[in-house]
C-alpha cells in the first residue's frame, strides 16, 4: 500500500461524507494491518498528538472568543473601530475590516471573527442599505486576518508541526496582517466611490459621544496591547496568553454584567464542541501523516521538488499551488499537521526560513476559508445573511484578487514577515 | 543459513526512530549504525532510520518499541524512564570520573547495574538496550557571569522536566523552570529564562551564542545514549545476524563516542569565536561548590532508592 | 436507548466542562506561581494536557451522536435519495468500525504498557486511558444505534 493509495483512499471517503477524521483514520487502520505493524501505534499516535502544550490554546481561545462575543466586548470593539474609521466613504465597510483586525489581536481562533463579529458588523451595514452579499463577503474578507496577526492558533500548531518558535511565528505575522488590511481597505475605498457607499457616520461625533465609546471600549481595546507586552516581556508563552485572555474575558464579563452562569455554561458546551470536532481531526491527521512518514512519502515529495528545482521562488511558487488546493478542500489544522513535514523540508533545503514559510502556509489555509468548495468562513456566512453559499462566494471573488496580491507580496518579500521577529529577538 | 532467512532480494526492513536531526552526531551515528549493518549483512537486513521525531515524541518512541511498531530507538536514559524508572539513574550528576568510566559503566554486557536493569528491561518491557554511546556533557549558559552556585541564586534556568535533570539545576542554586526546547531561544532572550544547559553541540548547532554571553563549564551531567531494540526483533535474528549486530554496535559506539569527543574541542572554539565567554576552573569556576552542592541534592532525593547502584557505578574501575 | 444515549450524552458534556475548566486553572495557576513565586511546576502543565486528552476523546461520542463531526457534504448531499440510507449505513459502520480498532489497540497498548508512568504525576496509563475508551465505546454505541434508526427508517431522532 503506497503513500498514493493512502491518500487516494482518503479523498474517496470524504467525498462520501464521512467525518474528516474518520476518514483520515480508516486508510491509517488499513495501511497498519496491511503491513502488520502493531495496531498500537494508531491509538499511541493519536493520543499523543493530542498530549502537547501548544494545543492547550486551542480549548482556551475558543473559549475566550466566546466569551467576548457573549459579554458585549466585541460589540464595544465593533464601536471603537466605527469611531476611527466610520466617518470615511463606505464607513462601514472599513470598519468591519478594522474591527477584525482589532479582534485578531485578541483573538487566536480562526472563524471566531465570523460568528460573533460578523453579526455584528453585517447587521450595521443591513441598516445601511449595502447589499447583503457584500456585507457578507467584506466580512469573509477581511476575517482572514485573524489568524495572521497575534495571538494565533495555527501559527502555534505549526510552530509545533515545523519544531519552529511560536514566539518568532506570531511576531513574523504582525506585519503581514498588516498589509493584507491596508490593501483590502484600499480596495474598500474604491468601491465606496464606485458603488457610491454612505458614510458610517454622519457628521463629526460630538466629544462626549468621543470620551463615551473610549471608556466603553478601552479596556477590551488594551487587551492587544498586553497581550503582546506581555508575551514580549516574557511574562507568559504564546499558549498561555490564550488563558490570560480567557481570565480577562472573564473578569470584563464580570464588570458588565452581561454574561449569566447559564450562557456561561452554554459558551463552554459550544467551545468543548468546536474543540472536539478541530482536535479529534488533529489526532487522525496524526497516525495518518505517520502512515504517509513510514512510506517516505515526504523524502519523495522533497526530492521531487528539488530535482524540478532548486530556485526558492520557484519552490515557494510550487508550494503555494499545493497550499492553495489544499486550503480548498482539507480543514485548517489536519492541513497544517500533514503538509507541513511534506512541504517544509525541500523549502528549508532551498534555504527558505521556517518562520516566513509558516506565514505564507497560514495565509494560504485561510484563503481556502473563503474559496469553494469548502470554504468554512462562507458557510458559516450563509444562514446569518439569508444567502446561498454560491451568491456569497461570487461576491467574494473581488478580494481574493486583493488577499492574492497580497500573498505574493508576502511570499516574496521575506522581510514583511521575518523583519519584526529578527528586530526583537537579536538574530 | 535457513532458508527462510532474509535476503538481499527479499530484505529484512527495520525502522530506526529518533529525536535528533540527521546530521547532528547523534543522527549520523543512527546512520552509521544502518549502513553498517546493510554492508555487513550484505544487504539482507534494511534499517531505515527516521530522525528528527517523525514518527513520534520521545516518549512515544519508547514505547513504540516496546509494542514493536518501532524496531530500533536511541534516548537519553532519563528518556527510557516511563519504560523503567530505575534507568533514570545513568543521568544523575556528577557520577563518572570520565567517558571512559562512562563508557564502562553504561556497557550493556559488562556494566554490572546494566546488565541487571536490562534483564528487567528485557523481562517487563520487551526492550535491550543494544549499546550505549557518549553524546555530551552537560554545561550551563547564562545571560550573567556564574562562579559559583551563589550566583544563580533566583535565576531561572531552564531544565528538562524530569526529576533527575530538575535536581541538577535545583542543586546548582537556580530555580527550574520547563520550557519547550522549540521555544528555548527566545525564552532566553524575552527573559522567561536567564540560562539552560546542554552539552556544547546543542549550542552551536541551534546559534544559542545569539542570546547567552556566558557559557560555565561545570560539566555536570555526562551523558550516554541508550540504543535500544524490540525484543522480539532481536530473537528472531539468526545467530549469525546477532553477531553483526553486536559487532557493528560496539564499532558504533566507538565511532560515535570518539566523533562527539572531537568535535567538543572545536565547537568550544566555534563559541568562543563567537563571542561568547567561557568560565571554566582557570577562570574562576568553583566545580567543587557546584558538585558538593548538587550532589547533597542529589543524596537527598535519590540517594535511598539508587545508592547501591552509586556505588557499584563507582566501584567500576 | 435514545433515553439512554441523550442521559449519556449529557454525562459526557459535563464531566468535559469539568477537564476544560481544570485546564483552565492549571495553565492560569501556571503562569502566576512562575512570575509571582518563581516556580515551575511540570505537575499542573502535565494535568492540563491530560485533562485536553480527555475532555477531546469525552466529547467524540457527544459528537458522533448529535452528527456534529466536520464534513464536507459537497459531493454527498448531490446523492439520489434512494442510495442514500445505504451510503449512511456504510459511513456509521465505518465509525464503529474505527472506534472498535482504536479499542483493540488500546488494549494491545495494556497488555505491555499498562503500567508506564507519566514523567511528573507518575499516572500509569492504565488511568490514563479511562476517559479515551468511555468515549470509543460510547462512539461506536451512538453509531450503532443510528445504524437502526436508518434501518428503521426513522430519521434524526437524536439530533
Ligand atoms: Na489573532
Ligand atoms: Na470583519
Amino acid at each position: 500500500m503506497s503513500g498514493g493509495m493512502i491518500i487516494l483512499l482518503f479523498l474517496v471517503l470524504i467525498a462520501t461524507g464521512l467525518p474528516i477524521a474518520v476518514s483520515m483514520g480508516v486508510p491509517a487502520a488499513i495501511y497498519l494491518l496491511v503491513q502488520g505493524i502493531p495496531i498500537s501505534v494508531m491509538i499511541q499516535r493519536m493520543v499523543a498528538s493530542l498530549n502537547s502544550f501548544p494545543l492547550l490554546a486551542v480549548p482556551l481561545f475558543i473559549l475566550a472568543a466566546g466569551l467576548m462575543n457573549n459579554s458585549g466586548i466585541t460589540s464595544r470593539l465593533f464601536e471603537f473601530a466605527k469611531l476611527l474609521v466610520g466617518r470615511l466613504k463606505g464607513g462601514l465597510a472599513q470598519v468591519n475590516i478594522v474591527a477584525s483586525l482589532i479582534f485578531a489581536g485578541i483573538s487566536g481562533a480562526a472563524l471566531a471573527d465570523v460568528g460573533g463579529l460578523g453579526n455584528i458588523e453585517i447587521d450595521a451595514m443591513t441598516e445601511q442599505n449595502y447589499p447583503k452579499d457584500a456585507s457578507a463577503a467584506i466580512t469573509a474578507a477581511s476575517a482572514v486576518v485573524g489568524p495572521i496577526f497575534p495571538p494565533s492558533i495555527p501559527l502555534i500548531i505549526y510552530g509545533a508541526a515545523a519544531e519552529t518558535s511560536s514566539m518568532r511565528l506570531l511576531m513574523a505575522g504582525v506585519f503581514p496582517a498588516l498589509v493584507i488590511v491596508a490593501l483590502l481597505m484600499m480596495q474598500v475605498s474604491y468601491f465606496a466611490h464606485k458603488r457610491n457607499y454612505p458614510r458610517g457616520v454622519e457628521g463629526k461625533f460630538s466629544r462626549k459621544e468621543v470620551l463615551h465609546t473610549i471608556r466603553r471600549g478601552l479596556p477590551s481595546m488594551l487587551m492587544p496591547v498586553m497581550l503582546m507586552g506581555g508575551m514580549l516581556s516574557g511574562y507568559f508563552s504564546p499558549t498561555e496568553v490564550a488563558a490570560i485572555t480567557v481570565t480577562y474575558a472573564l473578569i470584563l464579563s464580570a464588570i458588565y454584567k452581561e454574561l449569566s452562569w447559564k450562557e456561561f455554561l452554554k459558551v463552554c458546551r459550544e467551545t468543548l464542541r468546536s474543540t472536539a470536532s478541530v482536535l479529534f481531526i488533529v489526532a487522525s491527521a496524526a497516525i495518518f501523516a505517520w502512515t504517509l512518514t513510514v512510506e517516505q512519502l515526504p523524502q519523495q515529495v522533497s526530492a521531487l521538488l528539488l530535482n524540478i528545482t532548486e530556485n526558492p521562488a520557484v519552490l515557494l511558487l510550487l508550494a503555494n499551488i499545493v497550499l492553495l488546493i489544499a486550503g480548498m478542500f482539507l480543514e485548517t489544522t489536519a492541513a497544517l499537521m500533514v503538509l507541513t513535514p511534506i512541504l517544509l523540508p525541500p523549502l528549508m533545503a532551498a534555504g527558505v526560513d521556517p518562520v516566513h514559510f509558516g506565514v505564507v502556509m497560514v495565509f494560504n489555509l485561510m484563503i481556502g476559508m473563503i474559496t469553494p468548495p469548502v470554504g468554512m468562513s462562507v458557510y458559516m456566512l450563509s444562514p446569518i445573511v439569508k444567502l446561498p453559499v454560491g451568491k456569497i462566494f461570487r461576491a467574494v471573488t473581488p478580494y481574493l484578487v486583493t488577499l492574492a496580491i497580497s500573498l505574493v507580496i508576502l511570499t516574496y518579500i521575506p522581510q514583511v514577515s521575518l523583519w519584526l521577529p529578527n528586530l526583537l529577538f537579536n538574530n | 543459513q535457513t532458508e527462510s532467512g532474509p535476503t538481499p532480494e527479499k530484505p529484512l526492513v527495520m525502522r530506526y526512530a529518533h529525536m535528533n536531526v540527521a546530521n547532528s552526531p547523534n543522527g549520523l551515528q543512527a546512520q552509521y549504525f544502518a549502513d553498517r549493518i546493510a554492508e555487513e549483512t550484505g544487504g539482507a537486513i534494511k534499517i531505515e532510520v527516521y530522525p528528527g521525531s517523525q514518527l513520534g515524541t520521545i516518549t512515544e518512541m519508547a514505547e513504540m518499541v516496546s509494542q514493536g511498531s518501532v524496531a530500533l530507538h536511541h534516548n537519553t536514559y532519563g528518556g527510557l524512564q516511563p519504560l523503567l524508572e530505575d534507568l533514570g539513574l545513568f543521568d544523575t550528576p556528577y557520577l563518572y570520573r570520565d567517558v571512559d568510566h562512562l563508557l564502562k559503566a553504561t556497557d550493556p554486557e559488562t556494566s554490572p547495574v546494566l546488565k541487571e536493569l536490562n534483564q528487567k528491561l528485557i523481562d517487563s518491557r520487551n526492550v535491550r538496550v543494544l549499546y550505549s554511546f557518549y553524546f555530551g556533557t552537560r554545561d550551563l549558559t547564562a545571560n550573567s557571569a556564574v562562579y559559583a552556585p551563589k550566583d544563580l541564586s533566583g535565576k531561572k534556568i531552564r531544565a528538562i522536566p524530569s526529576a533527575i535533570y530538575m535536581a541538577a539545576v535545583e542543586g546548582m542554586g537556580a530555580v527550574a523552570v520547563p520550557v519547550d526546547w522549540a521555544e528555548v531561544p527566545v525564552a532566553l532572550s524575552t527573559g522567561v529564562a536567564n540560562g539552560q544547559e546542554n552539552p556544547v553541540s546543542v549550542l552551536v548547532s541551534n546559534k544559542l551564542y545569539d542570546v547567552q554571553k556566558f557559557l560555565m563549564l561545570t560539566h555536570h551531567i555526562m551523558g550516554s545514549e541508550p540504543v535500544v531494540i524490540n525484543e522480539s526483533v532481536w530473537q528472531k535474528l539468526s545467530d549469525e545476524h546477532k553477531q553483526v549486530f553486536t559487532k557493528v554496535a560496539k564499532e558504533t559506539r566507538d565511532w560515535a563516542s570518539n566523533y562527539v569527543q572531537d568535535s567538543e574541542a572545536s565547537d568550544l572554539q566555534i563559541l568562543a569565536d563567537k563571542g561568547m565567554t567561557i568560565i571554566g576552573p582557570e577562570q574562576g569556576l568553583k566545580v567543587d561548590e557546584f558538585r558538593a552542592s548538587v550532589n547533597k541534592v542529589v543524596e537527598q532525593r535519590f540517594g535511598a532508592k539508587w545508592g547501591a547502584y552509586y556505588e557499584q557505578i563507582r566501584a567500576i574501575k | 436507548m435514545h433515553k439512554f444515549m441523550q442521559k449519556t450524552s449529557k454525562v459526557l458534556e459535563s464531566s468535559s466542562i469539568v477537564f476544560l475548566l481544570a485546564l483552565f486553572a492549571c495553565v492560569l495557576v501556571q503562569i502566576i506561581m512562575r512570575n509571582f513565586f518563581s516556580s515551575g511546576s511540570v505537575v499542573l502543565e502535565e494535568l492540563a494536557r491530560f485533562c485536553l486528552v480527555s475532555l477531546v476523546f469525552l466529547m467524540v461520542p457527544v459528537l458522533t451522536i448529535d452528527k456534529q463531526h466536520i464534513i464536507v457534504d459537497i459531493l454527498s448531499a448531490r446523492v439520489p435519495k434512494r442510495i442514500r440510507p445505504v451510503l449512511e449505513i456504510c459511513i456509521e459502520l465505518l465509525c464503529i468500525g474505527l472506534a472498535v480498532f482504536l479499542l483493540i489497540a488500546v488494549n494491545q497498548v495494556m497488555t505491555r504498557n499498562w503500567s508506564v508512568r507519566t514523567p511528573a504525576i507518575r499516572m500509569p496509563n492504565i488511568l490514563f486511558y479511562i476517559p479515551i475508551v468511555i468515549g470509543l465505546v460510547f462512539m461506536s454505541i451512538g453509531a450503532a444505534v443510528h445504524t437502526f434508526d436508518v434501518f428503521k427508517g426513522r430519521k434524526g431522532e437524536l439530533s
